[in-house]
């Protein structure tokens, strides 16, 4: 009896360790962590979802979209470049100082027009530090800025690696393991069509030729044409979306929650943890779409 | 080899410090109803979930195949195909060997045999609601713990039945030493309910913030696998290879040590390097795969010499199934650990080579491993002749078959696809083109598993059905008379002298169980003077 | 099955053998532990909830967060303190013991209102000053400054950048060339250097 009771203690320091470690503080960690408001613009990051994109990441677990597809960016390393936001008025140190430090730059050469100049790409913290200091002495003012790399970066799926924070609003967490489709961290800002979205839920081969998805034919209703087509009916390009009989197609609520979901689905800020820096912004890509539904429901 | 331990079991009643010794019969006989119930319903969600992987795999053949039902869903039909497998396939099927080997090691009569068969009825009712639930939409999302928030606390009730009777069997066991399959089996029915509360208060009830859910998730993910299902398939192992080459175990020392090792460490190996979580998480579950790895070589070189010159025994059929989930087991420690280390994560990583490494081991190890037990106890829990021979060699043969298939497709077609992901050249439809190839191939693997888990279906059933339906010793005739046959050695676990050294629990309950059994003896033989 | 013969009472449950674990294995997981360790320091960034690959440390972290400062006048008066501060005044803001007092942290420098900190710069300041409640009686006086910068806006971004330079850990309100020539056009007449008691005489906003 000596022999199990040992045992089961054993078998309970281990439980109880293991438990620490990946449960206890990870939410010592993460659990009281709160979106972080900044005050001069009164943006909250991550910034919360309307109530149709909160709708759709139900659609989106309901249909397990997550067994195909990633919501999670890689960072394989970084580098750092020179920004010049201002020349100064210093110009005459300043054009001997830059022929030293980039070779597009003879002391002849004229100081560019246009700021903020890219001055250096690709060096090493320690010699950017050093360039913005000389810089500073001369009364120009620039920036050492990071550039996340990575293959997933360059595909344009978002300008950094992704970390936890940027899922503190959503429940439940839908990582995801496999890329039998591409991630999705940035879709909203890499594509912003929403009607796009709509079409390739309901034929997926229509747009993109080689997709393995399986069409979404359950999120959209077919009715028969009388007389004109419906205003809220699918149409891509211009044109009126048909099924295979000739029927139109008009999305249920949840193809739209779907899309907007979707649709709010970016990685374009920079964040503490991973820096990086700001994508230029596609103009409200959930615009498009509560155009849309509001067309819907008129 | 040195000396052997004596366990209590070669002196039989004369073994010290215990009074009687049950025969191994009416041992077997005690579990037969729970533990059949459990094997042929876990044969049938084994049927169920390969057929769901299947259809999921065809997909990739033909994209819209009845992708107008949303019940159909590729995202719908492979989660439930992994909750089919896993829970109503691989752990029912453990807690049924696991409760037989408890029987067996611990040398006392099965607990409450009729509501454990209640627990498991709970559990099959537990493992449908998920699935339907899953079909439904109600999904959650977390890999390996797909099932519906309403669906785990039926699954936790019908564990507790099941796994507390089991403990209650094991506390009254009637031997001193405990062999090291009796602690993996303790430690994995310890760690279950564990996870499962942690899992369903801390992701259903009140989910955790942010990616805390993914580092839980993953936790319970990895003790699912490593711990329960691996431990109860560890037991397995080191309980048929010893037994059925009639040779002691190697070194109980490296076994035990392997057991710490893994218990330690096995919770935490499986959130991999790379994924959205801090550094230090995937850090840490790097360097816990390594102790994993340490562990299985341990494990794998003290069955290798247990094995000794024999190695040509081991073609008889459990054997052959163990050697296949030992080997998986040592292959996944070793590649789980290469697989790890952060460049090779990089490369790996959100492609085909996760689902090669989960088949490795959920089909290699755990279902091997329950395949080996499930033979290996058939004969003797049904009384009746084994399966044919031919039979589970074909499903040997299947099996096996189309796990190395699909094991090596899946691997090298992530392989493939994990390069090219890192190619910001290459276009994302280019890098699922080149993986496509590899899926489709692995249809041919999905069938054979198939055609396996269908010849599993029949071996059971086979050998079930016999005991089912009317047979002397049947199921039926179990249920109505308490137990049937009269044993020949019954006199003898009569009650003969108190060892005055034994605890008094155990003695208690040795002399209930006697008490038991004279009833018992008493009245068959009334029967039997009634039936002449 | 092989053995399915054999099942009966004689069937033995399995037992085990002692032998010992091989003494490699020890050695082994020694050298395992050792380099877990290893592994962790370079790959677990200090248990840091805000550390994720590839980086390696918070402060690593904090280092390659984007430098410089966007503000150009206050750029302008880091320049301007370079030239004419810093030799006395340290570039860290410190000043140094006995002679000349810190402005990093200084309840002067970093006062609500910016007047009484212009007022000193432009025409100096001689004898004893309490300087964060500590006595300073600096040998030398300080210079004025105001034939010296005479452009109002440089000396507004140096106030600017000396009250907020937040490496100091200064945050206080910036200056402009309005207010700066206010006191210019104030202290005109006014030759000499201040003393400590003339200067708590005027107003500080």
């Amino acid at each position: 009896m000596n022999n199990g009771l040992l045992l089961f203690f054993g078998i309970l320091v281990a439980m109880v360790s293991s438990w620490f470690g990946f449960v206890h503080s990870p939410q010592l960690q993460f659990g009281k962590q709160l979106p972080e408001l900044d005050e001069s613009t009164g943006a909250s990051f991550p910034v919360p979802r309307s109530g149709a994109a909160n709708r759709g990441r139900d659609i989106y677990r309901q249909n397990g979209c997550a067994s195909c597809h990633t919501q999670q960016v890689r960072q394989s390393g970084f580098s750092f470049s020179v920004v010049i936001e201002d020349f100064g008025t210093n110009t005459v140190q300043l054009s001997q100082l830059l022929p030293s430090l980039s070779s597009q730059f003879t002391p002849s050469s004229p100081l560019p027009e246009e700021t903020p100049f890219r001055l250096k790409e690709g060096i090493d913290l320690r010699t950017a530090e050093g360039i913005v200091k000389s810089l500073t002495e001369v009364g120009a003012v620039a920036m050492a800025l990071i550039s996340p790399s990575g293959a997933d970066i360059e595909r344009g799926w978002g300008i950094r690696r992704t970390v936890g924070r940027d899922y503190l609003l959503d429940s439940p967490v839908m990582l995801g393991n496999q890329r039998i489709g591409p991630d999705l961290s940035n879709l909203g800002n890499r594509n912003p069509d929403a009607n796009w979205h709509l079409v390739h839920l309901f034929q997926p081969r229509s747009v993109v030729q080689d997709s393995v998805m399986p069409h979404y034919g359950y999120l959209f209703e077919k009715r028969e044409i009388t007389g004109a087509a419906s205003a809220d009916a699918l149409r891509f390009n211009g044109e009126l979306v048909v099924d295979d009989e000739g029927r139109q197609v008009i999305p249920r609520t949840a193809a739209l929650d779907l899309v907007a979901y979707l649709l709010s689905l970016r990685l374009d800020e920079p964040i503490f943890e991973a820096p990086g820096e700001k994508s230029a912004t596609v103009e409200s890509a959930e615009e498009t779409l509560v155009s849309e539904q509001s067309g819907a429901t008129e | 080899m040195s000396e052997s331990i004596n366990n209590g079991n070669e002196s039989g009643a004369a073994s010290p410090g215990w009074e009687v010794e049950i025969p191994v019969q009416e041992l077997d006989r005690s579990c037969r109803m729970p533990v059949l119930f459990m094997l042929w319903k876990a044969a049938g969600w084994l049927f169920l979930g390969s057929l769901l992987a299947l259809l999921n795999s065809v997909r990739f053949h033909a994209p819209d195949l009845l992708a107008h039902c949303p019940w159909l869903t590729y995202g719908r039909i492979g989660p439930a195909a992994s909750t089919a497998i896993v829970y109503g396939f691989a752990l029912q099927a453990a807690f049924g060997v696991a409760l037989w080997l408890t029987v067996r090691m611990s040398k006392s009569l099965l607990v409450q045999p009729g509501y454990i068969a209640l627990g498991a009825g709970f559990w099959n009712i537990g493992v449908l609601v998920g699935v339907v639930g899953i079909l439904a939409g109600d999904g959650t999302s977390y890999p390996m713990f797909e099932s519906p928030h309403y669906a785990v606390p039926i699954l936790f009730v019908a564990y507790s039945i099941i796994a507390g009777l089991g403990l209650v069997t094991f506390m009254r066991r009637q031997v001193k030493d405990l062999y090291v399959s009796q602690w993996f089996l303790f430690a994995a029915l310890l760690w279950f309910p564990w996870i499962l509360s942690t899992g369903s208060l801390l992701l259903h009830h009140f989910p955790v913030r942010g990616v805390a859910q993914v580092s839980v998730a993953g936790w319970y993910a990895t003790g699912l696998l490593t711990l329960v299902l691996g431990g109860i398939s560890l037991a397995v192992i080191f309980y048929v290879i010893p037994k059925v080459l009639k040779r002691p175990l190697h070194s109980h020392y490296m076994a035990v040590f392997a057991f710490w090792l893994l218990l330690f460490f096995g919770g935490g190996a499986g959130v991999l390097s790379g994924t959205t979580v801090p550094a230090w998480i995937s850090g840490l579950s790097a360097v816990m795969s390594f102790f994993v790895c340490f562990a299985s070589v341990l494990v794998g070189l003290n069955l290798i010499r247990t094995v000794g010159a024999d190695l040509g025994r081991l073609m008889s059929p459990e054997l052959r199934f163990v050697s296949v989930a030992s080997f998986a087991f040592l292959a996944a420690g070793v590649l789980n650990a290469i697989n790890a280390y952060s460049s090779i994560a990089e490369v790996t990583q959100f492609t085909l080579v996760l689902p090669a490494l989960q088949q490795l081991v959920l089909g290699g190890f755990i279902t091997m491993a329950l395949f080996a037990g499930v033979y290996h106890l058939l004969p003797r829990v049904t009384g009746s002749q084994a399966p044919i021979e031919g039979s589970v060699n074909l499903h040997f043969g299947a099996t096996v078959l189309g796990l190395g298939l699909t094991i090596c497709v899946l691997g090298l077609g992530g392989l493939i696809q994990g390069q090219a992901m890192n190619d910001p050249e290459i276009p994302f439809t280019a890098v699922t083109k080149s993986a496509l190839t590899f899926m489709r191939i692995e249809t041919v693997g999905s069938l054979l598993l198939v055609f396996g888990s269908v010849l599993f279906l029949v071996n059971v059933g086979r050998s079930i059905c016999p005991v089912l339906c009317c047979g002397p010793g049947g199921l039926l005739g179990c249920l109505k008379e308490d137990s049937v046959e009269e044993i020949e050695s019954a006199p003898a676990a009569e009650p003969k002298a108190v060892e005055p050294a034994a605890p008094q629990v155990a003695k208690k309950a040795s002399k209930k169980v006697a008490a038991k059994k004279k009833v018992a003896a008493k009245k068959k033989q009334a029967k039997k003077a009634a039936k002449k | 099955m092989a053995d399915s013969s054999n099942q009966g009472s004689k069937e033995m449950e399995p037992t085990s053998s002692r032998a010992a674990v091989p003494v490699g294995f020890f050695v082994a997981l020694i050298v395992l532990v050792y380099w877990s360790t290893l592994y962790l320091d370079s790959n677990a960034g200090g248990f840091n909830a805000k550390v994720y690959e590839p980086f390696a440390s918070f402060d690593m972290v904090k280092a390659i967060q984007p430098k410089g400062n966007l503000d150009p006048r206050f750029e302008k008066g880091r320049v301007a303190y370079a030239t004419y501060c810093s030799p006395c005044h340290q570039n860290n803001g410190g000043g140094s013991p006995g002679q000349f007092p810190p402005l990093a942290g200084s309840d002067w420098v970093t006062a609500e209102g910016p007047n009484r900190i212009i007022r000193l710069i432009m025409n100096g300041l001689a004898g004893p000053i309490v300087v964060n409640g500590v006595d300073w009686n600096p040998p030398a006086q300080m210079p004025p400054w105001k034939d010296v910068i005479t452009d109002d806006e440089e000396l507004a971004c140096l106030v600017t950048y000396i009250r907020g330079e937040s490496e100091w850990g200064n945050s206080a309100s910036s200056v402009t060339a309005e207010q700066v020539e206010a006191i210019r056009a104030e202290t005109a007449s006014r030759p000499t250097p201040w003393t400590q008691g003339e200067i708590f005489e005027t107003s500080e906003q």
